[in-house]
């Protein structure tokens, strides 16, 4: 459900003024779980980042930004697939003028980490390849998207079919200018929201909840994850390549015969359109590792969930490794090549998928398809269930 | 400081729209989502094809070839991806009941960017103890990435599944579990 533009007007004034920040309609609120800690430093930073985002966007813009927090369809709008296949909403990066981008950066540069935001950057830096090279995407086509100045009114310039409905596709459309902002409810301190940030292989869907922020579920990755892009070598995920390699080359043999599942490759498993389905952890449980092995697993986790700010991010972790013991490492496909094999973390709160596409005999892929979830808190329903 | 979590997820069961997540144009990818729950096993098949090959599915899918899924052909080629898999339940063979079929629009798998799901469900005992289920999908309309994997979704009992085997291709998945209440 899309917030009228009168009332994303009225919301926006809600949000802006001092006395009465805070008051958005029941509509676009949840409900608290429990009590939760009221906004930290860190939230009140991302709070702060994401009011001043918004106050220098347009009223059309701000109209095409807004959603209620329940909107169901809005929330699970994000995917791996370029725009065409996937029409994203929201407002775009190529719509966005110069001070607009600094306000965003501040903004994403809040909820993430400068590793998180350097990544970021390279995704858009990769479908900007894509769009200069079409011939180099799977789908073997495809135009360039532009920015365009929105519009009071009228479809925002991913253009097509609206999603929700299973209609047709629209054109393919590749390149930085596609990247979509959104926000379901508006940034505060006291009630529930959620920031999405996302296009081709990229999804950030950031929650906060008071002191509490979550990127569950997001999805990473990349096409190409290596390239040389403005005269510089490019390599998105290589700390997490290396980390997950360090591992797996630490396990001794009757450890590495039980997280080794298959020596082929498979596809992501709880990718879009899979949440809340609990998956069965298999493959090496860490109770079975040494201490070396199981601060090597560890790395791994932090090379993921680093793309989040270090507050938050800490938060998180705490949780994993309270429960090492219950966390399992999983891999399939070829132990030789770095970043060429699917592999999988699980625990009580996390899973973490490594997906490298079309390499399932072997070799490394530049094509990569990752989720990170919380099974017990996807889109902060620990802290705020939805309605 | 950060608040502990201490609630489960709620489950968000309606898949989003295009949520298909991998994109080979030349493989038909097949996710099979396994879920034991109480008094039942359900699936959830996972049918994405690529560009190349959406022929070899869609020849099967739309049966009168005139470029539309109507429901019935949906649940005609639901039955007939159903009729080769395998499932078996403490040894026993076990039928699956076709729910549903989501037929995506015909161009949308036609461009290898759309998925076929189709829902079923087969009857299962809840006695406690030990258990074993295990399942085969041959449906194999082309060069295919398969994958099989167990979900939980356990309601008043308790499930623990005490080991899991993967067949080297993907299609085949044994499940040792244990219920009790």
């Amino acid at each position: 459900m899309r917030i009228t533009k009168t009332l994303a007007a009225a919301l926006t004034a809600v949000a802006f003024c001092g006395a009465c920040s805070g008051g958005a309609p029941s509509q676009a609120q949840a409900q608290p779980v429990a009590p939760f800690a009221p906004a930290d430093a860190q939230t009140t930073k991302i709070v702060g980042a994401a009011q001043a985002y918004l106050a220098s966007l347009s009223v059309a813009q701000r109209t095409a930004s807004l959603f209620a927090y329940n909107d169901a369809d809005q929330r699970k709008l994000w995917s791996n697939f370029p725009n065409g296949i996937v029409q994203r909403k929201g407002v775009t990066w190529g719509e966005l003028n110069e001070t607009q981008r600094a306000r965003l950066m501040d903004l994403l540069g809040a909820v993430l980490s400068p590793e998180g935001v350097k990544m970021m950057r390279e995704q858009m830096d990769a479908d900007e390849y894509l769009a200069n090279n079409p011939s180099q995407n799977v789908f073997g086509g495809g135009a360039r998207g532009g920015g365009q100045p929105r519009q009071a009114s009228g479809p925002p310039p991913g253009g097509g079919a609206p999603p929700g409905g299973g209609g047709a596709r629209g054109p393919l459309r590749f390149g930085a200018d596609l990247y979509y902002t959104a926000f379901l409810g508006l940034p505060s301190a006291t009630a529930p929201w959620m920031l999405q940030f996302g296009g081709h292989h990229l999804a950030v869907n950031a929650t906060v909840v008071g002191a509490n922020v979550t990127i569950t579920p997001s999805l990473t990755g990349g096409q190409p994850v290596k390239f040389d892009w403005q005269g510089k070598p490019i390599y998105i995920v290589e700390h997490e390549v290396r980390e997950a390699q360090a591992l797996i080359n630490s396990l001794n043999p009757d450890q590495r015969g039980k997280a080794v599942i298959s020596p082929a490759a498979i596809d992501l498993i709880l990718g879009p359109g899979h949440d809340g389905q609990t998956l069965q952890p298999e493959g090496l449980q860490a109770n079975a590792m040494a201490a070396d092995q199981k601060a090597k697993l560890l790395s791994l986790i932090e090379a993921r969930i680093g793309i989040m700010n270090a507050d938050d991010a800490g938060a998180a972790i705490a949780k994993i490794r309270a429960n090492i013991d219950q966390t399992w490492f999983a891999w399939f496909g070829p132990t030789t090549e770095a970043g060429g094999a699917y592999f999988r973390v699980t625990g009580p709160t996390i899973v973490m998928e490594f997906s490298p596409q079309d390499v399932r005999t072997g070799g490394v892929s530049n094509h990569l398809h990752n989720m990170y979830r919380d099974p017990t808190n996807d889109y902060g329903v620990a802290w705020a269930a939805l309605p | 400081m950060k608040l502990a979590a201490t609630v489960l997820a709620a489950a968000l069961a309606a898949a989003a729209p295009n949520d298909a997540h991998a994109h080979p144009l030349d493989e038909v990818v097949q996710g099979s989502y396994l879920t034991l729950a109480p008094g039942q096993v359900t699936l959830q098949l996972d049918i994405s094809s690529g560009a190349q090959v959406a022929d070899s599915v869609l020849r099967r899918l739309d049966a009168d070839n005139d470029g539309q899924i109507s429901s019935d052909e949906a649940k005609a080629f639901g039955r007939f991806v159903l009729d080769q898999t395998d499932l078996t339940l403490d040894d026993r063979p076990a039928a699956w009941r076709l729910e549903r079929v989501e037929a995506p629009p015909y161009q949308n798998i036609r461009d290898g960017a759309d998925t076929i799901k189709i829902h079923a469900v087969a009857r299962r005992s809840d006695r406690t103890g030990f258990h074993t289920l295990t399942f085969e999908n041959r449906y194999n309309p082309a060069k295919t990435q398969a994958a099989a994997n167990v979900f939980l979704r356990p309601g008043r009992w308790r499930y623990h599944v005490g080991g899991q085997t993967h067949g080297a291709d993907g299609r085949r998945l044994a499940v040792y579990y244990e219920t009790a209440r």
